[in-house]
């Protein structure tokens, strides 16, 4: 730590020296012309040339400022160069400038074509930590040696010690692997898809899939530039085995299941699952993502989110929607009608009224039966296929009413529960 | 999308407060009290030779806090291959460092022509440190280039097993190579430069000094020649490969510098014997010295070139110059004040006779040599190579030797 403090201090004497000030304040002024010129210009609110011709510099508008302020900077930096002969320190900052804007542009681009909350959790996750990362590593490098800074031992173990550049791989690289691995799974599970015209609930396997694929290469290219030692690695796995037996054993068995259900494909995110409901019997819910330890699931009728141990969907039964066949739901409306009509009457009806709703399918038509004979009516059921597990409810909801409109046109009867009293006989009165 | 700058500098002055009240707002260096020095590494030295370097400066460094401590030195060791890279870079910066100690003092005019140094100016009582000659060799067109802190002369390194005492004259060396023990000797004759001087030829003249050197080239060329001939006799390309060998026992003489004594000391214990170059026909070998420089830095502010300039005559004084000499055991103290017990350092002795004839190229002949390295280069080749004889070698090596600026003095 005491090598970690003393080299912070040179880098604190370094940025006091009267070059590298000249070249910081040089900077300074133009962030502040910046500040002064952009209240001025109102770039951002202003209408631009050719921006309804190309819809794509919209999009753009939101960066102008931030355009502006790098086209300051780099201004400055080049009159500071010319001037003195003097000012790479200047020219990093702009260049790092522009590196972000770039970046900003990339996102702009990328949201053409991935859902922006997609794009937006990579910028939160992946390409905002980056920068600030590459950004530090590389000021550092400005002023002094990167390799005498991370080859400072920090953690001692035994004999061999572990480095500063090594623990920052660890961990930083660890990290960025992990969430930088998104979108190199996506475009690997997009180019599967076009090959082998995956599913889209198969893509999104596949893309989770590889994400895991990417990302042990990712750690063990890094275990072995850390130079980790295997035979130490080995009892900490030994050690870790015990842990895992005892207190991990459930996030252990959750990360297992996960994995297992998504090379099995009996449940993958986009499936439709049905979940015992307490209050409604049973729930339709979208699988939304197949996580380490649960699996996350959307239940649309109140836009709720289950998470769900993985563990769960390993060892109990489920009922699925989205097997290998297809996603097709039988969906069914139970009716009682008045004995007085004719059963054949009623039936066609309820077929022909069930065709007329446009998210009930025509193959296989819908089909109605005439189910029991209960105390107050008939009872038939009309049952129909649709295309969407998640719309079952909705549409049954559809299918009612225009079979009630239908009898209310035909004037066929669904009667309330009638139960006939008998008055006793005379004899036993008196 | 604006808030993120804004947020950074919030985020990187936040960073900067709690790190100063970590380390403690009073051990933060103050505006210009500190100096940043850089030292120059062979880029062909091993951990050894690499270790003695920094201790050397990192002991300096210390005593010179230790006596200061309200001043900061830092110091930062480049390896030479990418010193000039690494000083542009830093210059390119603002960042150029107060001080660099070359190993010698070769690169300096290219330096100070590159803008990566500057000049010092020296009082009479600061020019009493050093002697004339010494500082005259560092000069160029009046302006004083750099101050010399150590001399490291171009000795003998041979085995004591193989032979009982080191060659004295050149014939010598072709006699212990004819009786079967194998020499060492560079592929290149600016190295060789010892070995001319022992036939006359004065391989860096001085103003004055006239150019009729004909007549000795042809012999010093007619020795190289016949020495290739020897199968005992082998040119190599690089130090390192001359330590190396005489470390493995390949060789059993090379000529060496008094800076890989430690090196070879590790390597071979008591059996290593250290002597002055063999003699020519025309007199003493008159070798080479390297003179480690103290060079200034072209951004400093005047604090820091006091500072500077400071330190430097602080690594002159002659307790200084005496620990250094004694201690390091590889550098010889440029101070004349400083008297050394020779007796009881038997290698000290044989490097203040060594540097009782050696000379020192000035910047520009240094340069001169860096120009012309691939001439020469070619010229020794062809030489090694027998595909040109001796004596047509002769005019070329004469005219290179006629072309090279005077220096403005000798040793003597």
């Amino acid at each position: 730590m005491n090598e970690i403090a003393q080299l912070f201090l040179e880098l604190i004497a370094n940025l006091t020296r009267f070059e590298v000030l000249r070249q910081f304040i040089a900077l300074g002024l133009a962030f502040g012309f910046w500040l002064a010129v952009k209240r001025q210009l109102s770039l951002e609110r202003r209408h631009w040339i050719g921006e309804r011709s190309w819809p794509f510099l919209k999009r753009l508008k939101p960066l102008a400022n931030v355009l502006l302020l790098w086209l300051c900077l780099a201004v400055a930096t080049a009159w500071l160069i010319t001037t003195t002969g003097v000012g790479d320190l200047a020219r990093f900052v702009v260049r790092f400038y522009a590196l972000c804007v770039l970046t900003r542009i990339g996102l702009i681009i990328l949201q053409l074509y991935l859902p922006a909350k997609v794009v937006q959790r990579e910028d939160v996750q992946f390409i905002r930590p980056l920068l600030v990362v590459i950004g530090a590593v590389q000021l550092y490098a400005q002023f002094a040696d990167l390799n005498e800074l991370f080859t400072i031992e920090v953690i001692s173990l035994g004999r061999e010690g572990l480095s500063l550049g090594s623990l920052s791989l660890l961990t930083l690289g660890t990290y960025f692997i992990i969430v930088g691995s998104v979108l190199p799974a996506r475009a690997l599970a997009a180019l599967l898809r076009r090959i082998f015209t995956l599913s889209a609930p198969a893509y999104r396997a596949s893309a989770l899939l590889a994400r895991y694929v990417l990302t042990t290469i990712g750690l063990l290219v890094i275990l072995a530039n850390v130079g980790v030692n295997y035979a130490l690695l080995a009892a900490i796995g030994g050690g870790l085995s015990v842990g895992l037996g005892f207190g991990l054993k459930e996030v252990f068995a959750n990360f297992i299941s996960g994995l297992w259900l998504l090379l099995e494909g009996s449940v993958r995110p986009g499936d439709v699952l049905l979940i015992d409901s307490i209050a409604n019997g049973e729930d339709p819910c979208e699988v939304l993502e197949l996580g380490m330890r649960a699996t996350t699931l959307w239940r649309d009728r109140d836009n709720v989110e289950l998470v769900v141990p993985n563990q769960t969907f390993f060892t109990q039964s489920m009922v699925t929607y989205s097997g290998s066949r297809d996603r097709h739901r039988r969906g069914q409306v139970v009716i009682g009608v008045a004995y007085r009509h004719s059963p054949q009457l009623v039936i066609n009806l309820l077929e022909a009224t069930a065709s007329t709703i446009p998210r009930v399918l025509a193959s296989p038509a819908p089909k109605s039966l005439l189910l029991s004979f209960d105390n107050s009516a008939i009872i038939y059921g009309i049952r129909y296929w649709i295309d969407d597990p998640m719309d079952g409810i909705g549409i049954a909801s559809e299918v009612g009413i225009a079979i009630w409109n239908t009898f209310e046109r035909e004037g066929i009867e669904i009667p309330f529960p009638q139960q006939v009293w008998h008055q006793a006989s005379t004899h036993q009165q008196a | 999308m604006t808030r993120g700058p804004h947020l950074s500098i919030l985020v990187g002055l936040s960073f900067s407060l709690s790190a100063c009240g970590f380390l403690g707002v009073n051990k933060l260096p103050r505006l210009g009290n500190s100096i940043n020095v850089v030292l120059e590494l062979p880029s062909d030295a091993d951990q050894v030779e690499q270790s003695n370097l920094k201790n050397l400066l990192g002991r300096e460094v210390q005593e010179f806090k230790r006596l200061n401590p309200q001043l900061q030195v830092r110091f930062r060791a480049i390896s030479s291959d990418r010193l000039q890279q690494e000083l542009r870079f830093r210059k390119s910066r603002g960042l150029a460092p107060d001080l660099v100690l070359l190993l010698n003092s070769r690169p300096l005019l290219s330096l100070y022509q590159g803008g990566l140094a500057t000049p010092v100016s020296l009082s009479q009582e600061e020019r009493r440190h050093v002697p004339s000659w010494l500082l005259k060799s560092l000069e160029h067109r009046g302006h004083q280039l750099g101050l010399p802190l150590l001399m490291k002369p171009t000795l003998a390194c041979f085995h004591r097993s193989h032979l009982k005492q080191a060659p004295r004259t050149l014939s010598d060396l072709l006699g212990v190579a004819r009786a079967g023990s194998s020499i060492g000797l560079h592929a290149n004759l600016t190295s060789l430069d010892w070995l001319f001087s022992g036939f006359g030829v004065a391989p860096f003249p001085s103003q004055g000094q006239h150019l009729k050197q004909q007549g000795p080239l042809n012999p010093a060329l007619q020795w190289l020649y016949r020495a290739n001939l020897e199968p005992f006799i082998t040119f190599v390309s690089t130090d390192e490969e001359l330590r190396r060998g005489l470390a493995e026992k390949r060789f059993v003489w090379i000529p060496c510098s008094s800076g890989w004594i430690p090196t070879l000391r590790q390597s071979l214990g008591a059996d290593l014997g250290i002597a002055i170059l063999p003699a020519g026909p025309a007199g003493p070998a008159r070798p080479l010295v390297a003179v480690q420089t103290w060079m200034f830095g072209p951004q400093s502010s005047p604090t820091q070139r006091r500072l500077a300039k400071q330190f430097a005559f602080f690594t002159l004084n002659p307790i200084r110059q005496r620990m250094m000499g004694l201690q390091q055991g590889t550098g010889f103290p440029v101070n004349p004040a400083v008297t050394l017990p020779l007796k009881a350092y038997p290698v000290l002795s044989v490097m203040a006779t060594s540097l009782g004839t050696s000379t020192s190229p000035n910047p520009a002949q240094y340069q001169f040599l860096s120009i012309n390295a691939e001439k020469i280069s070619s010229l020794t080749n062809q030489l090694l190579a027998g595909t040109k004889p001796p004596q047509l070698i002769v005019p070329d090596l004469q005219h290179l030797l006629d072309t090279m600026p005077r220096g403005e003095s000798q040793h003597e």
